[in-house]
């Protein structure tokens, strides 16, 4: 915010000096024209040609600002700055008197740009060369899942297998709604060590051959997409 | 037309010239005869030439005792061809004769007559003679006057006594036994007699050969006594003792009446004509003498003009479907005074052993009216036996059932035997296809000695033509099949509302009211059952016509007062009667009855019929309020109390599984067509029906999910009796459900409350029911649940509190209420009973467990934890987080080769955490407070982040945070065959800049197709990012290159895209290469070679650019 506020700043001085100009011109329209000589080519500074992840100064999700920089050329009064989205293939026209401008620019986008040196009369202008950089964005965002929510058995519970056989069941979620991959770990030491079964979509999972009176531990690991995962708390049951 | 009328008159005319009738004489041997005895029939006077054949033959045809139903002989044959076996035989003396049998020549039997005529083989042109009638039955007597059986005629009267028999005989006349005249030797009989009393006459007639006899009353408009009738009697028999009786008879405007019965042979006797009361204008008469312990019968004799048998009977014998009742149902049935009398018959017997009515009966408290689960029945349906005994043996089905009454579709004597009894007859009469009064007592009595009431339905709001009150003044003179006419004191000529069912009573006579209060207080009194359910109220109206039904709809005062009067007459003799109404009428006018003396603990109850909106539910139809059966509530119903017998399932109605199988819904692979789904959906139902405060009633066998169509056999007719359902497990667990919930709302008095709520408009099938008692002791708080949906879905149940609830029906198994709108899964179909405190009803199958946190406390180290808390199998509780308390945003690096991953997270739980973050290059760790941390400047791998609690040990929530990096950009080309398109296979970006020739698309596809131009294409590709990198290629497309004419004869022309030089090769087709060179010529210039001196043959000319090879086949002519 502070730095946009500066950037605004910036611009009204620019205007004054420009009124400035022309008025001294006013002052010298008498005199007999002497040929207008040709603007030398700008030589770029910054951003660095082919610069693959330029940074700027991040001034929100979408726009960073990019402070444009080269030495000046001579015959010249004024310059012009062309910003080219490549993208969109869109090109903005800036002008300067000076030889850096700070500009506000959409983030993740490459860009071309060139300096356009002008005479005073403008009847005369030069093109430097074209340089490319990337102004680089956010990288990939993503919430990791929820641990899971343990149904059952419920925790502490003593359970009565069906010849072994029972159904744990838990729910699963995330801040980003992905699909979700689960793996149930179970076993009678640390609920950790042993997975009994992975990548699986549903919410239950019938483990058979359970012992009988016997203290098991068992949680459950979500996994998203993007390879961010969680467990969930451990709990432990007992068998009858 | 002219013509049509001219034809018919040329058509007529030759006949009537030609008629050949002709006339002959018969003598018929014997002259009398029965049906079957053979006879010989002998003609003459007639002359087949006539007729211009030698052989005759006979036509003959029949009509039974009345004179009607002819019939032709079967041998007849057709008129223009007689059967050959039907010639007769001709006596070569002017004669011809023929010798039948009339049963077997006319294969009838009971023949009154026959008919004769003989004819030509072909009868065409009236070739016959004239038709001859003879009366079959032997030598008889026609008695010309009187001509009917009873005549009636007025005292000192003269009549004329006269009779023939068909030969000379003698005759005597009796009068009442007495011999007054005889006569001899005539044909013809004649007797003037003064009438003075009523007197029966027997005239015998004999021959000498053959007697016959003829009965007959002259009936003298007797004088009625007037005089007082005793006190006390009601109409109808009134057994006095000592073989001694009296019988009351209302007859409103009927002159006279007399009893005909077994005691009197059935004959008309003034000794039986019934004295009149002046002051109610009721016949009656005493009759001594009757023995005891013998069925006796008898019918009123009305104006020598209709029998009728006592409309206050109570018992009948019916001429036409007594046979049918089999020996067990109903022993020693006696048998129909047949030949006596016609129609239904009074029956009855004195000094019978009295019904042994038990203690349970006489002290018997019926179950309060809110608590009551009525289970209507059709004894015909209900067993095969179709008995009252029948039903006695079931008991014990019900009883474990759990109802607490058992109501019988109408027992009152009706037209037929198997019938739902809506037709009645004879409103004091039992039905005898059920068995006899004292085994319906026994059952009473039986039901009694389980708890239950007896209801029995009575339909009061009409008669069949049986009934006598019809008969009496009906349109047909007495028969069963008049309609009442304008002088009937009971019944209307036509329906007063527009539910007209056989003759409609006219409630507002004063006659009428007494018929019924009598008759209805006989089945009090008599059987000692506790209550009506009256059949179809609505009619009992005299304010509207048969077509008008908004009328027969809204409020009639007439019928509330009418109605009332009837209550009050059932509380005068029972106070606690049970009186219901099928009404299913407007709520005020309903409204008015249930309030009806209320406050005295009576008021009336009232049918609430709810069979759509729970079939809805069970079909699983939940749309648009269909399955919304609020009024199953009587306080959503209107009532102020609880009046409404609500049911899903009446004898009326369609049965809810029937409609299940047939039409229920289908999600998947859950259907309700399916058996055991419609079943369990059918427990469900009941728990959202037994639980609602107030009176029930369930039809028979809804409790094992019976489901043949009501329309099945026709809607009244037998429906299969299907007890073999209680042995399919499926089935017996609905019977089972619906007995557990009987049990439980018949036991614990919250389910008598005012205090509840009923929620079942959602239209996802979600329902509950909430109920709240605050007095007394068990349970003083129910919550119900169920889905009626077609998915498992999560309800807030509304929990009126939190804490340890319990299902009773489950064993009262215990669940924990941490939070009021705590939401419960359920599957579809399901439902869930929740109590306060367990039911005592039911088996506690809870281990010890004093802090219910599951762990039992011999197993428990920490036997005082909260309520709620998470446990460990130590009992002992476990810290926790929410289980959403980390959102944990992953930002991974903005470029590859940036280090500028960033971990943010937002914790739910303000605490002092401490974080370990765990990547490739160690471990940090970091101690904050409150509810943010984040991390930046990480460099691309997988994180373990994992985060403990300050002074928690055992706690410990870890993640594994992936930073990712841009990937790289790969692009794989591939042109196809033609050479016309590339296909761009790429990946590591989710956008690709594609530049072609320029001109740059975007796109999100992995995969890219480009159309080349001729000659050479470049393409650019890049990712999102330019650090992923970029790729370039530059392909030629060779689709523009050609080379003409082909074949060729002296100069070849190349044409090519490529503006460049070329060089090339002739080859010839044995692979040397005939001519080589370099062109270097401008752009798209025609490019010759001359190839004249060539031998013709096959070339392969090789092209070869800058940036492309290409070979053509040229052929040399």
């Amino acid at each position: 915010m502070k730095k946009l506020r500066y950037s605004k700043t910036a611009m009204l001085l620019m205007i004054n000096a420009l009124w400035l100009i022309a008025c001294g011109g006013g002052d010298n329209g008498t005199e007999t024209p002497e040929p207008t000589p040709t603007p030398g080519i700008a030589t770029l500074v910054l951003p660095a040609n082919n610069e693959i992840c330029y940074d700027g100064q991040i001034v929100s999700e979408a726009l960073s600002e990019v402070i444009f920089e080269w030495e000046a050329s001579e015959n010249t009064a004024s310059y012009q700055i062309l910003i080219k989205n490549l993208n969109t293939q869109k090109e903005t026209t800036y002008s300067e008197s000076q030889t850096s401008r700070e500009i506000s620019l959409e983030r993740s986008t490459p860009y071309s740009w060139k300096i356009i040196s002008l005479s005073e009369d403008q009847s005369k202008q030069t093109t430097s060369a074209t340089w490319k950089f990337y102004l680089s964005g956010t990288g990939t965002e993503n919430y990791a899942p929820f641990p899971a929510d343990l149904i059952s058995p419920k925790s502490g519970q003593t359970i009565n297998p069906d010849g072994g056989s029972y159904t744990f069941e838990w729910t699963v979620s995330d801040p980003d709604s992905q699909i979700l991959t689960t793996t149930l770990y179970l076993d009678t030491t640390d609920g950790k060590s042993t997975a009994i079964a992975s990548e699986l979509t549903e919410e239950t999972y019938t483990v058979e051959n359970l012992e009988s009176n016997t203290r098991y531990f068992w949680s459950i690991v979500t996994r998203d997409p993007e390879g961010n995962s969680s467990r969930s708390a451990i709990r432990d049951f007992r068998t009858e | 037309m002219k013509k049509s009328l001219l034809f018919l008159y040329l058509l007529i005319s030759p006949l009537i010239l030609l008629a050949q009738q002709q006339t002959a004489t018969l003598e018929v041997s014997p002259t009398f005869f029965g049906e079957n005895e053979e006879i010989k029939l002998t003609f003459s006077d007639i002359n087949p030439s006539e007729w211009g054949v030698t052989d005759l033959y006979l036509w003959g045809w029949s009509y039974d005792l009345n004179g009607a139903n002819s019939q032709d002989a079967p041998g007849n044959g057709i008129w223009n061809d007689s059967g050959s076996g039907q010639q007769l035989t001709d006596n070569n003396d002017g004669t011809y004769s023929y010798s039948l049998t009339p049963s077997t020549f006319f294969n009838r039997e009971n023949i009154g007559s026959i008919g004769f005529l003989v004819k030509a083989k072909d009868g065409t042109g009236d070739k016959k003679t004239q038709d001859f009638i003879l009366e079959v039955g032997g030598y008889t007597i026609n008695l010309i006057n009187p001509s009917q059986e009873v005549t009636l005629t007025e005292a000192g009267s003269i009549i004329n006594i006269e009779a023939e028999v068909a030969a000379a005989s003698d005759f005597e006349l009796q009068a009442n036994g007495i011999v007054i005249a005889s006569t001899t030797g005539s044909a013809t009989f004649s007797f003037g007699f003064t009438a003075n009393t009523t007197t029966n006459f027997t005239l015998t007639a004999t021959d000498g050969e053959f007697t016959a006899t003829h009965s007959f009353t002259i009936a003298v408009t007797p004088t009625v006594t007037q005089e007082a009738m005793p006190e006390g009697l009601r109409n109808g028999l009134n057994s006095t003792g000592d073989g001694q009786a009296v019988f009351v008879f209302q007859a409103p405007g009927k002159s006279f009446a007399h009893i005909l019965g077994d005691f009197n042979n059935w004959t008309i006797d003034d000794a039986y004509l019934m004295k009149q009361d002046p002051a109610s204008g009721k016949f009656w008469l005493e009759i001594d003498g009757l023995s005891s312990m013998t069925d006796h019968t008898y019918q009123y004799l009305v104006d020598f003009d209709i029998a009728v048998a006592d409309p206050f009977s109570t018992l009948i014998l019916d001429p036409y479907n007594d046979g049918y009742i089999n020996e067990d149902t109903f022993e020693n049935i006696p048998e129909y005074p047949t030949g006596k009398t016609t129609e239904a018959v009074s029956w009855f017997r004195l000094g019978d052993t009295e019904f042994n009515w038990s203690d349970a009966t006489l002290n018997f408290e019926r179950p309060e009216k809110t608590d009551l689960v009525i289970y209507e029945l059709l004894v015909r349906d209900f067993d095969e036996k179709h008995s009252f005994n029948a039903i006695e043996e079931r008991l014990d089905y019900l009883e474990s059932l759990g109802v607490n009454a058992i109501e019988l579709m109408p027992l009152n004597e009706f037209d037929g035997n198997e019938s739902w009894g809506y037709n009645p007859a004879f409103h004091m009469a039992l039905d005898k296809y059920y068995g006899s009064p004292d085994k319906f007592k026994s059952l009473v009595d039986e039901c009694h000695k389980r708890g239950m009431a007896v209801i029995i339905d009575v339909v009061y709001n009409h008669a069949s033509g049986q009934n006598p009150y019809v008969r009496l003044w009906n349109s047909t003179g007495g028969t069963t099949s008049g309609t009442p006419t304008e002088e009937n004191p009971y019944f209307n000529t036509e329906a007063k509302h527009s539910y007209s069912v056989f003759n409609d009573f006219n409630h507002q006579s004063e006659y009428t009211k007494e018929y019924v209060d009598e008759t209805l207080s006989y089945w009090i009194e008599t059987y000692k059952v506790d209550g009506f359910r009256w059949d179809l109220t609505k009619g009992f109206t005299q304010n509207c016509t048969a077509n008008d039904e908004s009328c027969t709809n809204s409020l009639q005062q007439d019928r509330i007062e009418v109605l009332k009067h009837y209550a009050d007459t059932q509380w005068g003799i029972d106070p606690d009667f049970y009186v219901i109404f099928e009404h299913l009428g407007t709520i005020q006018e309903e409204n008015q009855w249930a309030e009806y003396r209320a406050d005295e603990g009576k008021g009336i109850m009232l049918w609430n019929k709810l069979t759509a909106p729970y079939n809805e539910a069970t079909m699983g139809y939940n749309e648009s309020g269909g399955s919304d059966f609020s009024s199953v509530s009587w306080i959503k119903k209107g009532f102020n109390r609880p009046a409404g017998v609500s049911f899903m399932e009446s004898h009326d109605e369609e049965r809810l599984m029937f409609k299940n199988l047939e039409y229920g819904n289908l999600s998947g692979d859950y259907s309700v067509k399916d058996l055991n789904t419609a079943l369990l959906r059918m427990q469900t139902a009941g728990a959202f029906f037994f639980t609602v405060p107030g009176p029930k009633m369930i039809w028979q066998f809804g409790e094992l999910g019976y489901d043949v169509s009501i329309e099945y056999n026709g809607r009244t007719g037998n429906k299969p009796i299907r007890w073999e359902y209680y042995d399919d497990p499926d089935r017996k667990a609905l019977y089972d459900s619906w007995s557990d919930l009987i049990k439980l709302r018949k036991s614990e008095p919250i389910f008598r409350t005012n205090d509840f709520t009923i929620n079942t408009a959602a239209t996802n099938g979600l329902k509950s029911i909430h109920l709240n008692l605050s007095s007394g002791e068990g349970i003083q708080k129910v919550t119900i649940i169920g889905n009626f949906g077609m998915t498992a879905q999560s309800i807030d149940p509304e929990f009126q509190e939190t804490g340890v609830w319990y299902e009773p029906l489950k064993e009262n198994r215990k669940f924990i209420v941490t939070a009021t709108d705590m939401s419960v899964m359920l599957e579809p179909g399901e439902y869930r009973i929740f109590t306060d405190v367990p039911s005592s009803l039911f088996p506690d199958s809870n281990p010890p467990d004093q802090d219910n946190d599951g762990v039992t406390d011999a197993n428990d180290l920490c036997p005082d934890t909260p309520l709620g808390a998470i446990v460990n199998t130590d009992g002992c509780e476990i810290y926790t987080l929410p289980q959403t308390n980390y959102k944990i945003l992953a930002t991974g690096s903005s470029c590859i080769g940036s280090d500028d991953g960033y971990i943010s997270v937002a914790m739910e739980t303000n605490a002092d955490y401490n974080i370990s973050l765990t990547g490739a290059t160690g471990t940090s760790n970091f101690n904050i407070s409150g509810t943010a941390w984040s991390i930046d400047d990480l460099s691309p791998d997988t994180y373990t982040l994992c985060f403990t609690v300050e002074g928690i040990s055992d706690y410990e929530e870890c993640f594994e945070i992936a930073i990712t990096e841009p990937e790289s950009l790969e692009v794989l080309s591939k042109t196809d065959t033609s050479g016309k398109t590339v296909t761009l296979e790429l990946s590591g970006s989710d956008r690709y800049f594609i530049e072609v020739n320029g001109i740059t698309e975007e796109t999100t596809e992995n995969s890219y197709q480009v159309t080349l131009k001729a000659g050479s294409n470049l393409i650019n590709v890049r990712g999102e990012k330019l650090c992923q990198g970029s790729y370039s290629e530059t392909f030629y497309s060779l689709s523009g290159n050609k080379v003409f004419p082909n074949p060729v004869t002296d100069r070849l022309n190349i044409e090519l895209m490529e503006q460049d030089g070329f060089s090339y090769q002739l080859i010839s087709s044995g692979g040397n290469v005939i001519r080589s060179g370099k062109i270097d010529t401008g752009a798209n210039d025609l490019r010759q070679l001359d190839v004249s001196e060539l031998s013709p043959g096959l070339y392969i000319l090789m092209v070869k650019g800058n940036e492309f090879q290409q070979s053509f086949k040229v052929v040399k002519r």
